[in-house]
């Protein structure tokens, strides 16, 4: 007889031959000795295919996507990046163009009105409606508390730990806090009188602070009005409508404030604000780094001094170097400057110096250059490749390890026109409605905390955003299967294109807002799509 | 007889402990060598099935738990998708649930509910595909079947190889994939598959043997890929 086919070796394999055909055939295996070779190799076959699937796949890599259609975003990316450009042409135009009055506030540099428009906003909401900011508040805390939470939680729990880690996790949830250490004030007006001390860090969120006293550890303020004629032995943090300081902070001074005077003393003070004064009995021993729209520095500053405004005034004493940029630049009777005097200015203003002003190093003024000119030349310079190199890697590896952590993460798939533009304008939300949301939490004492807390996330989110989209973009080009070194090696891909597009000149940071917005985009969508199963 | 012992073959595995010189291992102790809690014994499970059919829920929870794992794989396996396949999974213990009279106890109960679910698998890829004729076969030509093609898989035991047989098979189209887990994960005979395919046992033969030539094939093509890069 003839061999026979492979089918019938494997319905014999598989034990589905009928009777008669069986016996059939293992006469002929007796005497076929390549059939018997034939049998054998098909009945470790289908051992190891049973073996492979019964093998548990790495959960890891099982949920993760596979492959993406590169329709929706080969046609998508270059138009979102051509209106990009377009917008940023305009937006960098007027910033450069010298408006007339009545046109000035289009220009983006022009920022006067906006941090009051912004208070007078929030303040009128709580004073109309307090109820209901408050409500809100604490509802938007606590969903995104109880959302981050168990989405970490999760996340941890399943890909590293097991039962154990969830054990550790709540035991660590649970376990007793220093309470001692922090102390909430709220109310209308919060006052710590003179003579009062206050031995840990204070949080204090009100319309009106004064504090007279004595707090030990670092103070937090969220006010429409802080004044502060005591001593804060730590940093001072504050966010307030108006702010004045006479009294002395041992740490730094860190504010947002509209209008701040310094007439005290602090170790440096940095921030930024609408209208800034250090008065002439105003003292920082060391450095002094903030962006103001008018800034007068009448007091003392022991170590350098970076301003960034519109108008800088400048009549006291700076122990070493003053960095400037601004509009104008002036420099009055009195004023000394222990070091060199760098200004970038507009081309043809001059640094405006009284003949009593003296600058004890170098007076350098650089013209603002302009915005293409200064693009191309990063090509010309060598650490602009290696800070290149060096993000590109960073932002690899942080990918990776987001992989092998939430793969999830990365299962966006963008296929149609309309996907890719909904994703964008889900970033732009999340852009501008976060900081204004944060803002808001902060106005809360409890709000604090969890503005930090959002804000840290905030700028996690700011930095993964590229990572994603390098990620779906290398997906949607080379089809990766799940493994983790297929999925690295889209990620070099895709993050390549993005960080080189980045870098390109002209187009540079139209293609850096369309990726930052579908980043953005990406993630919220897959907050959203999140399961809480 | 001599010859079926010597190769090994049987009518079901379970009818050949320590048959020949290679001996196959069984499903529960693949199951314990990936490191699973041992699930139920046959006899546990009937003894918890006793309890399900007499509207015992907290029993069908028992067994919902001790045979999840199993018929998650097998969903993943089929579907592809971990999402689909734990929808698949909750929905094919629903349909167990219902279909429990027509459950013979005189046959495995892990094998039946397998069955039960890769049922609701092929139901759910017709209704994600909307074509009649997912699995007819096409017709063999002679040369194809004559064709040596590429050799059975061998001596391929390492885990490694075994995690690249399954991403080729779960590379495989749904046609060929379907027969191949059906038949080497589930264990259904060629009339389950039949049955469940919707097609006649010839088919399935045929299936499977489109589904192996393809399976291998795809392991020699990214073998070479591997090799060169």
């Amino acid at each position: 007889m003839s061999c026979p086919n492979e089918i019938t070796l494997c319905a014999y394999v598989d034990g589905e031959l009928p009777a008669p055909r069986v016996r059939h055939l293992e006469s002929h295996l007796v005497t076929c000795l390549d059939c018997r070779g034939r049998v054998l190799a098909l009945r470790e076959e289908a051992a190891l295919l049973a073996d492979a699937l019964h093998e548990r796949a790495p959960e890891v890599f099982a949920v993760a996507p596979a492959a993406v259609p590169a329709r929706g975003l080969a046609f998508s990316f270059p138009l979102a990046i051509a209106v990009a450009s377009v917008v940023l042409a305009v937006v960098g135009a007027l910033a450069e163009a010298r408006l007339p009055g009545g046109l000035g506030f289009l220009s983006p540099l022009r920022l006067m009105g906006v941090p009051e428009m912004l208070f007078d906003l929030v303040f009128l909401l709580r004073d109309r409606t307090p109820g209901l900011l408050e409500l809100g508040l604490s509802v938007a805390v606590v969903v995104s508390v109880s959302a981050l939470g168990s989405f970490a939680l999760s996340a941890v729990v399943r890909r590293l730990a097991g039962t154990a880690g969830l054990v550790l996790a709540l035991l660590w949830l649970a376990a007793p806090r220093p309470s001692a250490a922090l102390e909430l004030r709220s109310d209308e007006e919060v006052t710590v009188p003179a003579g009062q001390v206050v031995d840990q860090t204070l949080l204090v969120g009100a319309d009106v602070v004064n504090v007279d006293g004595v707090v030990r550890g670092d103070l937090l303020v969220a006010a429409e009005r802080l004044t502060l004629r005591g001593t804060v032995e730590g940093n001072l943090f504050f966010f307030a409508q108006e702010a004045e300081i006479t009294g002395r902070v041992e740490g730094v001074v860190h504010g947002l404030a509209e209008r701040l005077r310094m007439d005290g003393e602090a170790r440096g003070l940095g921030g930024a604000f609408e209208r800034l004064v250090v008065a002439s009995d105003g003292k920082l021993e060391r450095d002094l780094i903030v962006a103001a729209e008018s800034a007068n520095l009448d007091g003392e500053v022991g170590r350098d001094a970076w301003l960034f405004g519109e108008r800088l005034e400048l009549r006291g004493r700076v122990g070493r170097d003053v960095d400037a940029r601004a509009e104008q630049l002036a420099l009055f009777d009195g004023a000394r400057v222990g070091g060199d005097l760098d200004a970038r200015l507009p081309e043809g203003e001059e640094v405006e110096q009284a003949p009593g002003a003296r600058v004890v190093g170098e007076i350098r003024v650089t013209p603002r250059t302009s915005l293409h000119r200064h693009y191309l030349a990063h090509w010309r310079e060598p650490h602009f490749y290696a800070f290149l190199l060096i993000q590109f890697a960073a932002s690899f590896v942080t990918g990776l390890l987001l992989y092998a952590l939430v793969p999830r993460l990365f299962a966006s798939e963008v296929t149609t026109a309309r996907a890719f533009l909904g994703a964008v304008g889900w970033g732009f939300l999340l852009l501008v409605g976060a900081p204004v949301a944060l803002i808001l939490v902060a106005l809360t004492v409890v709000g604090i905390p969890v503005a930090l807390m959002g804000l840290f996330v905030y700028l996690t989110a700011l930095y993964v955003a590229d990572i994603l989209v390098g990620a779906l973009i290398g997906r949607s080009l080379l089809q990766p299967g799940p493994r983790l070194g297929a999925f690295g090696r889209a990620l070099l891909l895709g993050l390549g294109i993005v960080i080189l597009g980045h870098a390109l000149p002209f187009i540079g940071p139209a293609v850096g807002v369309v990726s930052l917005l579908l980043g953005l985009g990406l993630a919220v969508e897959r907050v959203r799509s999140w399961r809480w199963s | 007889v001599d010859v079926r012992e010597a190769l090994g073959v049987g009518r079901s595995r379970a009818a050949r402990p320590g048959a020949g010189g290679r001996v196959i291992r069984f499903p529960a102790s693949r199951r314990q060598a990936a490191g699973e809690e041992p699930s139920v014994d046959e006899s546990g499970i009937q003894a918890l099935l006793e309890r399900a059919r007499a509207g015992d829920e907290v029993a069908f929870g028992e067994l919902f738990r001790s045979l999840e794992p199993d018929v998650h794989r097998l969903c993943t396996r089929l579907l592809g998708s971990a999402d689909e396949a734990r929808d698949a999974t909750s929905e094919a213990f629903l349909r167990a649930r219902g279909g429990l009279d027509g459950y013979d106890p005189d046959r495995p109960f892990r094998r039946w509910l397998l069955a039960v679910a890769a049922h609701h698998c092929v139901d759910r890829l017709r209704r994600r595909r909307r074509e009649e004729r997912l699995f007819d076969p096409r017709e063999l030509d002679a040369s194809e079947l004559a064709s040596p093609g590429p050799s059975p898989l061998q001596g391929l035991l390492r885990a490694e190889a075994r995690r690249e047989v399954l991403t080729a098979v779960e590379a495989l189209e749904d046609r060929h994939r379907f027969p191949l887990v059906l038949r080497y994960y589930a264990e259904l005979d060629y009339t389950g598959i039949a049955e469940c395919l919707g097609v006649t046992r010839n088919q399935v033969a045929t299936l499977l043997f489109h589904a192996r030539r393809r399976l291998r094939e795809e392991l020699a093509g990214s073998a070479a890929s591997g090799a060169s890069s």
